[in-house]
């Protein structure tokens, strides 16, 4: 069997098992997208010294233990603190101050992960006073990493970049003065949470739930396909209260047709985006 | 008899004659056969036999001759052979002896067989006689076999003969019964042909004949006949049946050819109808007039249905009175006296009741004085008159009366039917075009009227225009006046932003001047108190007390400063509010804690009373209504020197519902003057000047207190009386939250800043874990402050560092550079020599140390420096005053490796 056949018959293998664990668990990842999806299944097999994707299918269908492993490595976890310091630089220059005007803030904070960029939006809001009048919703498709969210205590080994990219960010206060070092964790500080929600939704089979100010969905589109991100791009777009901000990844992006229809570029490189309804 | 019998008869006769013929032929060739097998078999047998018996009988005869001369030797073999030919004689005769049955052969046979017996006798006493006597004793016996032997052959030939004879006598026999048979079947044959003739010749007469009549019958036919000729029924058999069809279809024939006589006839009659129909629409359709309608109308339906007279009526509705008016007549204009009348009112006449019940009226036999059809050489009386009504919609809307000579056919009825529901229509369509045509003439008038107000109003338009060209003039000489505005505008948003940075400059002046004045401050104070604790036990009495004064002194200035520092924020809108939930015994046990000692100290009495009906958590900035509280409550107790200072927290309505928690602080102190009242709340003001020296303090308190009421939503309110105390009470509204809303779980405790924190607080350092990222690790101090590298040395010593300090930046990259132990630096920013921000650029310009985490230390109100600090090499950055926690949280960070 040569290559391209051998890695045809594991595109076919992977599909059969996203089939299977939507089958079986009612968990949707059949729309996403294929290459990253298969470096962690690819990472699963070698972990657990399984030879084929078939396999693995198997063991998954009989052991939910299992399921659940890989469910956590499909789930992105990948998230730091003040991630892309000018994106958050942005925020603070050019859309919180548009935000202040607002009785209440509301902001939806999909696919946060452990909540690492959640908090640096509580520190954010807090420094430019906005704080107490606002609401951050963070939701994410997996309730372990929500619960790690909960607690808000980080590594302390990331403590260091955390700290440049805050103040890259335009931090003014110490960054310091917002955690408490405990072991290897550093906790931050329970006011932070006060104003935050933590929440399981699902981007792929859920709709929306409210009416946002501002939405921030940063590198989780790109790990789904084409018509997932339409989907996702729909939700948000119809979660948006009029004028309300959409925040997304360095590498992602409005899809063509959205873009002058719907939205307004606020920074192209930061890839902040205005609802446009032209009303 | 049908004819299938007849055939069947005539022929079943044929075929039987011939089968007969054919048994009778094959009887005659079997017994021929039997014959002819009789002589072979028979016969021929016989003769066999005989001729076999005579030539074994030569044979013995022979042989027995031949014996006789023979030698001894061969006797033996000569005598057996004989005996074997006698053997095979006896054979033969008894064969036949059953086969021969003539009487005369069967004697002849017995002879033959007598002879041949006792020829046999004869031949076996010879052979006997030669075996046992010899040769010689034979003689004499030998011829008497010979002679034996000739009558045997006699009997033989004799009996050949009869069997010949009998043989020819059958050949006979034959030939007479073969001639017998040809005979039969010559005449037989005859038979069956002249009878087959006659069957077939009657039986074809037959049916020549009757076929040729039916023939006849049928060429007689004429097509399109209504009466066609019939057959007449001659038996029962194939061709009477064929007849009675003949006449059943000749009978449908002649209904059809009816029937469509019949239907072609009515198709003529609608055909004529139609186009008369037709001719009388085209008539009507031009005719805009009912007059010329009538007219036209008479004129062609009166010849259409032969008729001579005619006369049209119409109804017409006049003031609710219906009558019939007359519109046209037909060839009766002359005798004016049985002319139709003009006008007829409803239901009179005939024609007013046909007008009324709507239904044809004919009459017959009219009388002599009626209506008289004229030419010019004659009149006569019509034959019949008929009144027929013009429905429209069910409705009468007009009367025709024809008359004529003859007699009206049912066609003519019924052309005239047709023709008046044609002519209602008619009659209609031209009321409603005459109708049409009145409106017509109406709307040409009213659009005359409708062209003259047009043109009135245009004028109006013009001047309407004019106006709002005048309006728009002025309109842009007011848009002039707007742009001016913004211009104005403009100019004062510059001003405003000037004075923005004004301001901006001057709280930097305060931050500034806040940093340098607190930081050798902290160190006088911490020194001081060092000092006091005397733990060498070498200060007299009057130096602890100058000591005490020093400290003292500090503590006031501190204050003055912090509560200055607190005014220009508040001013400059700068302090947020952070709502939580207040818990209230909490705040009661804070403030007994602290007033109870000063008034005891006092010999004042200090109480604290909280109204039943107080929720037990309020919703609201606990510090700052904490910060209020102890204002009001340490004035209070400054001013009293004896009596009671009281704390009394009760609900109190507002005037608009609201509702109020009412902290009230009132004293038994030396009050303050009418006067006074209003300026308390003034900065920098106390009741009295010259109190101010007795009394100490900023006087800044209280406006502080009022500003962060104010902040709440709430107010202080002052009442008093020079020499009998004072009552100040400050009103916090309530939040509209439901109690229940708010939670038993504690408040998140918010550490009031305290000032200084720059000296590590003793139960923090004994509660500190030995943390394994700090314990043994080196710290370098750079900070020109005594004070602070004191203190943060035994922060940093508690934990199991080991510090050490260089004074200014210089010294510390000495240090550094004599030193490669040092595993992170705490810098100072602001230093003589060399500040912090030079000192770190030219750290991190040494390639061993860029990685050696700094972190710098900054003042608490220079929040823009913090990014010149990083921009400098700086890791991260602490604001002083220090919070240990902080400080030691940051180190782990930097120190994790």
């Amino acid at each position: 069997m040569n290559v391209q056949q051998s890695s045809k018959m594991e595109t076919i293998e992977i599909k059969l098992l996203l089939e299977g664990i939507y089958q079986c668990y009612g968990l949707d990842f059949r729309d996403y997208a294929m290459t990253s999806i298969r470096r962690r299944i690819l990472y699963r097999m070698k972990v657990e010294k399984i030879a084929t994707v078939t396999q693995l299918l198997d063991r998954v269908l009989h052991d939910p233990k299992m399921m659940e492993k890989l469910y956590f490595d499909f789930s992105i976890n990948v998230s730091e603190m003040f991630r892309d310091p000018s994106f958050f630089l942005t925020m603070r220059k050019k859309i919180l101050p548009k935000l202040a005007k607002y009785p209440l803030i509301r902001i939806w904070h999909a696919g946060c992960s452990t909540g690492e960029e959640v908090y640096s939006m509580a520190i954010l809001l807090k420094e430019e006073g906005l704080f107490d009048k606002s609401r951050i919703y963070a939701t994410d498709i997996n309730e372990r990493v929500l619960e790690a969210a909960k607690k808000g205590e980080f590594p302390l080994k990331k403590m260091q970049d955390y700290t440049n990219n805050y103040v890259n960010s335009g931090g003014v206060q110490d960054f310091s003065g917002y955690y408490t070092v405990q072991k290897d964790f550093a906790k931050f500080d329970a006011s932070l949470s006060k104003n935050i929600t933590f929440a399981q939704h699902n981007l792929v089979t859920d709709g929306s739930f409210n009416e946002f100010h501002m939405i921030i969905c940063r590198n989780v589109l790109i790990y789904f396909n084409r018509s997932l991100q339409e989907r996702v791009h729909s939700l948000f777009f119809h979660s948006l209260s009029n004028n309300g901000f959409l925040g997304l990844g360095s590498r992602e992006g409005l899809l063509n047709r959205m873009t002058n229809l719907q939205y307004q570029v606020i920074d192209n490189k930061e890839k902040i985006y205005q609802k446009d309804t032209g009303v | 008899m049908k004819y299938t019998t007849r055939l069947y008869v005539g022929f079943g006769l044929m075929i039987l004659l011939v089968t007969v013929m054919i048994a009778l032929i094959v009887g005659i060739l079997n017994h021929q056969n039997q014959d002819i097998h009789n002589l072979v078999e028979d016969r021929y047998e016989k003769i066999k036999l005989l001729n076999h018996i005579r030539s074994s009988t030569k044979n013995i005869d022979n042989e027995l001759t031949i014996l006789l001369q023979s030698a001894d030797k061969d006797k033996e073999e000569k005598v057996l052979s004989i005996r074997e030919a006698m053997i095979g004689i006896d054979d033969d005769i008894a064969v036949l002896k059953d086969i021969i049955k003539a009487q005369e052969a069967k004697a002849l046979l017995n002879t033959l067989i007598s002879q041949v017996d006792s020829y046999e006798k004869t031949v076996e006493e010879s052979l006997s006689r030669v075996l046992y006597n010899g040769t010689n004793a034979v003689f004499g016996i030998d011829s008497m076999a010979s002679e034996q032997y000739g009558q045997i052959v006699t009997v033989i030939d004799e009996l050949i003969s009869i069997q010949e004879g009998i043989m020819e006598d059958t050949l006979d026999n034959s030939k007479a019964t073969y001639d017998l048979f040809i005979k039969i079947s010559i005449s037989s044959i005859m038979i069956a042909l002249i009878f087959g003739y006659v069957v077939s010749k009657w039986v074809i007469r037959d049916i020549k004949t009757r076929f040729r009549s039916i023939r006849d019958v049928m060429k007689s036919i004429q097509y399109g006949s209504e009466n066609l000729p019939r057959l007449k029924l001659t038996g029962k058999d194939e061709i009477g049946e064929i007849a009675l069809a003949y006449n059943e279809m000749a009978q449908a024939l002649e209904d059809h050819e009816r029937m469509e006589r019949e239907y072609t006839e009515e198709i003529e009659e609608q055909n004529w109808l139609a186009k008369q129909l037709a001719d009388l629409s085209m008539l009507s359709q031009e005719i805009l007039d009912i007059l010329k309608l009538g007219d036209t109308y008479l004129q062609e339906i009166v010849p259409m249905v032969d008729a001579t007279y005619g006369s049209l009526y119409i109804v017409k509705d006049e003031q609710s009175l219906r009558y019939l008016t007359q519109v046209s007549s037909y060839a009766g204009a002359e005798n004016i006296e049985f002319e139709g009348k003009e006008k007829i009112k409803w239901g009179e006449g005939l024609v007013g009741q046909c007008a009324k019940d709507g239904k044809i009226k004919q009459l017959f036999h009219i009388p002599d004085n009626y209506i008289s059809i004229s030419s010019s050489i004659g009149e006569a009386k019509p034959n019949a008159i008929m009144i027929v009504p013009i429905h429209l919609d069910g409705e009468v809307v007009g009367v025709m009366e024809l008359a004529t000579l003859t007699e009206f056919t049912p066609l003519q009825e019924k052309l005239l039917m047709e023709a008046t529901k044609q002519l209602g229509i008619t009659i209609y369509r031209i009321n409603q075009q005459m109708q049409v045509r009145n409106l017509l003439e109406e709307a040409q008038t009213l659009n005359e009227e409708l062209q003259s107000q047009s043109e009135e109003l245009q004028l109006q338009q013009e001047e309407l225009r004019t106006m709002n060209e005048e309006l728009e003039a002025q309109y842009r000489h007011s848009e002039q006046k707007t742009k001016d505005l913004e211009n104005t505008k403009l100019e004062l948003e510059e001003r405003t932003k000037q004075l923005q940075l004004s301001s901006k400059y001057k709280s930097e002046f305060l931050a500034n001047m806040s940093h340098e004045l607190r930081t050798p401050l902290n160190s006088l104070l911490i020194l001081a108190q060092i000092l006091l604790e005397n733990k060498e036990e070498n200060l007299t009495v009057k130096q602890k007390e100058y000591v005490s004064t020093i400290y003292a002194a500090g503590k006031d200035l501190l204050n003055l400063i912090n509560d200055i520092l607190d005014l220009t924020k508040i001013e400059a809108g700068k302090l947020d509010v952070h709502e939580i939930e207040m818990n209230m015994s909490e705040l009661e046990q804070s403030l007994i804690k602290q007033f109870e000692p000063l008034a005891v100290k006092k010999g004042i009495q200090f109480k604290i009373d909280i109204e039943a009906g107080i929720p037990r958590f309020l919703y609201t900035d606990e510090q700052k209504v904490y910060q209020i509280l102890k204002n009001l409550l340490s004035n209070a107790i400054k001013f009293t020197e004896r009596g009671f200072v009281k704390l009394e927290v009760k609900k109190h309505a507002g005037s608009w519902g609201e509702t109020y928690v009412m902290f009230k602080v009132s004293d038994t102190g030396i009050g303050i003057s009418k006067q006074n009242q209003q300026l308390i709340f003034e900065a920098f003001q106390q009741a009295d000047g010259t109190t101010s020296r007795k009394y100490g303090g900023t006087g800044l308190g209280l406006s502080i207190s009022r500003e962060l009421a104010a902040l709440l939503n709430g107010y202080i309110t002052v009442t008093s009386q020079e020499g009998n105390g004072s009552i100040f009470t400050f009103y916090l509204p309530i939040s509209n939250l439901p109690e229940k809303l708010i939670s038993e779980q504690e408040a998140a405790v918010t550490v009031e800043e305290v000032y200084p924190q720059l000296i590590a607080d003793p139960t923090l350092l004994t509660e500190s874990v030995q943390d394994q990222y700090l314990v043994g690790k080196k710290v370098l101090v750079v900070d020109d402050d005594m004070r602070n590298v004191f203190s943060l040395t035994t922060a940093l010593e508690a934990v199991g560092m080991n510090v050490s300090f260089a004074e200014n930046g210089r010294d510390g990259i000495q240090y550094l550079q004599e030193h490669d132990d040092v595993d992170i630096v705490l810098m100072d920013i602001m230093m003589p020599e060399m500040d912090g921000y030079e000192a770190m650029s030219k750290i991190r310009k040494d390639a061993r140390f860029v990685d050696l985490p700094i972190v710098a230390l900054t003042a608490k109100a220079m929040s823009h420096d913090r990014k010149k600090c990083i921009d400098a090499g700086a890791s991260d950055y602490i604001t002083k005053p220090v919070n240990l926690e902080q400080l030691y949280s940051l180190l782990k960070v930097w120190l994790y490796k």
